[in-house]
């Protein structure tokens, strides 16, 4: 997958979980700039973001992730 | 996404959205104490609980705060009033105790001081009135001493299964207490894929979130049964449910029962409903045969496990399931919301499912060794005890039953065959399917008018007959599957009418509309060679009553009524289409 397609694919999830048809998955995005992206649903995004992309996610990423970038880095790292 | 995660998104959308009874729904308050993380899970228990068509109000404690919550009787929980309050403890808690602990000695007590504990906290929970339900443990991976753990409370895994045990044991005189065991759902789906540390270290999960479904569906069943969601009744088909094969066309020999795997899949299934029936259930038989033919199967078959009497109500006939299941209950006084409907067909299965929705209808494998697994899985046999009474359940019931005497009702089931999506494909012979339309000629015993068993070579003729003979099939599909080839007619042209010298249907296709299928292709076919009308013979054997009146319900005249053979005649011109719900 290009870098562009995972953003493409992680806005789907994101819209999905955080119930906004109006996020667009950026690099510099944060938990904090999002209404609905508290502890909880992150646990939720994370689970789902597995699924999609048929990958493990391990413990340092889920909850050691800064920004969006971050996650889709170690995505790439994975060559999903 | 995998249906178990699948599953879990939209039960926490479901359980986030309700706000409030619908209707003349009940409420049952819920009291959730944990010592895990609850949001996620609490959300998951609320749609679980509403799958029974009651709105779940729910207080949810602070996660850690049970002895808090239990103990200070005028805690919000105890304000709150619950109904019932699902005590939620993880082994990963318990397993933190024991990382603690570094002395051989508190080691070994650790089981024990933790049940105390537990119970503690049960007991002063249980005293708001509630029941109590709390989890026991799911079985953790670290052994410390590989086998012999299972020996020793100084291994994490041995001093877990005793928990468990005592645990159990303590509830035995704790009435208003019961377990949501979470040790045979992490056993059934495996401890490595039900736990996951990952979840716990970053969000204090007790497992993975795609077992959430099926430990909150687990508990809302604990605590439903309660309010008497019980199922009493279990009602049976029989072809291909109870045995391999129909035993109307197969007969007592050619039905697969015993002997080989297959046939031991079956015994082994009756085997098993055998001990449902020994727990309490009532055991019915619904099924579409002749009485006779498939009661004799319970007297005669030496390979059946149930016999005659282990049924309390027998019935066979060809009329469709949803009036038979509602004679069962009209005969038992038992509600159809107690019902549980086991048959082997998808068709069987849903046209129930549509015309009786409180009955319950567990999806069934097409491989009989799964049957089992399939009841079992279905969470449909929720319990709150066993008593003798139990053990003689259906005996009485059979008793009582066969003093009941009562007419069945016919329903109209044409709204559901439109929308079963039949498809078929009526003509003339093909080649190819010569052996099979001799199969069937062969084999069909009920649905057979004249019983001539044209032969294979004979079907040839019947292909090739030009303007004096010719043979119709036909095969049907519906949404389900398809059947295959399923009626054949073969007929010879006399004196300028159509003669029906065979016709033979499965069994499997009754009363969908084939036979009406058939009878307008006829009449087709007489106007196509211009030919007068068709004529036809009903010659009666042991087996095929079923089709003495076949020839009425087309419009035809008796022209001859003989103790065994009645012929009949329609004039094509006399002859009314019928409608029928397959393209």
């Amino acid at each position: 997958m290009t870098e562009a397609d995972i953003y493409q694919k992680l806005t789907g999830i994101f819209r999905d979980i955080f119930l906004d048809d109006t996020i667009v998955a950026r690099p510099e995005m944060t938990a904090a700039e999002v209404d609905r992206w508290d502890s909880l649903s992150h646990i939720d995004m994370m689970m789902m973001v597995e699924s999609a992309f048929d990958v493990r996610i391990p413990t340092r990423v889920i909850t050691g992730m800064k920004n969006v970038s971050e996650l889709v880095a170690y995505l790439m790292s994975k060559k999903v | 996404m995998t249906d178990e995660l699948q599953q879990y998104f939209k039960m926490q959308r479901i359980g986030s959205r309700l706000t409030g009874p619908i209707e003349n729904q009940q409420t049952v308050r819920i009291a959730v104490v944990s010592d895990h993380a609850p949001q996620q899970f609490t959300l998951v228990l609320k749609a679980a609980i509403s799958e029974f068509g009651v709105f779940p109000e729910v207080y949810e404690a602070d996660y850690g705060t049970a002895a808090l919550e239990a103990f200070d009787l005028n805690s919000q929980l105890h304000a709150f009033a619950p109904d019932a309050v699902i005590y939620s403890i993880c082994v990963q808690k318990f397993r933190d105790r024991y990382l603690e602990i570094h002395t051989p000695q508190e080691r070994e007590n650790l089981p024990d001081q933790y049940l105390t504990e537990v119970l503690g906290v049960i007991d002063a929970l249980a005293s708001s009135g509630a029941t109590v339900i709390v989890n026991n443990f799911a079985l953790p991976i670290e052994r410390q001493f590989g086998n012999f753990g299972l020996q020793t409370n100084q291994s994490l895994y041995g001093s877990t299964v005793r928990f468990n045990s005592l645990l159990s044991q303590a509830l035995r005189s704790r009435k208003s207490c019961d377990i949501n065991d979470v040790m045979y759902l992490a056993n059934r789906v495996g401890a490595e894929q039900f736990f996951d540390e990952r979840l716990w270290l970053s969000a204090k999960y007790p497992c993975s979130n795609r077992f959430l479904p099926e430990m909150t569906r687990s508990i809302a069943r604990a605590v439903m049964v309660r309010k008497g969601r019980v199922t009493k009744v279990l009602v049976l088909d029989l072809d291909n449910t109870l045995w391999g094969g129909v035993i109307g066309d197969d007969g007592l020999d050619g039905i697969r029962l015993g002997g080989d795997a297959e046939g031991e899949a079956y015994t082994a299934f009756q085997s098993y409903i055998k001990s449902l029936r020994d727990r309490g259930y009532v055991l019915a038989v619904c099924s579409k045969n002749n009485e006779s033919t498939a009661i004799e199967v319970f007297r005669k078959h030496p390979e059946m496990v149930l016999r005659e009497e282990d049924i309390a109500v027998f019935v066979a006939n060809w009329n469709d399931k949803g009036s038979n299941i509602e004679y069962v209950s009209r005969v038992l006084n038992l509600g159809l919301d107690s019902f549980i409907f086991i048959d082997d067909m998808p068709f069987e299965r849903d046209l129930v499912r549509s015309r009786l929705p409180m009955v319950a209808v567990p999806e069934m494998p097409e491989d009989p060794s799964g049957y089992v697994a399939a009841i079992e899985r279905s969470g449909l046999l929720e319990s709150t005890g066993f008593s003798e009474e139990d053990h003689r359940r259906n005996l009485t019931y059979r008793e009582e039953a066969l003093r009941t005497t009562e007419q069945i009702k016919y329903g109209s089931i044409d709204e559901y065959l439109a929308g079963l999506g039949m498809k078929s494909e009526c003509g003339i012979f093909q080649k190819d399917d010569i052996p099979r339309v001799a199969q069937l000629i062969q084999r069909s015993n009920q649905f057979n008018l004249r019983t001539q068993r044209v032969s294979e070579s004979q079907c040839l003729a019947y292909l090739n007959g030009g303007r004096d003979k010719f043979g119709v099939q036909v095969r049907l599909s519906d949404r389900f599957g398809d059947y295959g080839l399923i009626a054949v007619v073969c007929c010879d042209v006399v004196d300028n009418d159509i003669f029906v010298t065979e016709l033979v249907m499965s069994c499997r296709v009754l009363k969908r509309g084939v036979e009406s299928l058939i009878m307008n292709f006829l009449f087709n076919e007489c106007h196509r060679r211009g030919l007068n009308g068709v004529r036809g013979e009903y010659i009666g054997t042991a087996k095929n009553a079923l089709v003495k009146d076949f020839y009425t319900q087309f419009g035809f005249s008796l022209t001859d009524d003989g103790e065994k053979k009645t012929k009949w005649y329609l004039p094509r011109s006399e002859y009314e289409m019928r409608p029928i719900f397959i393209n």
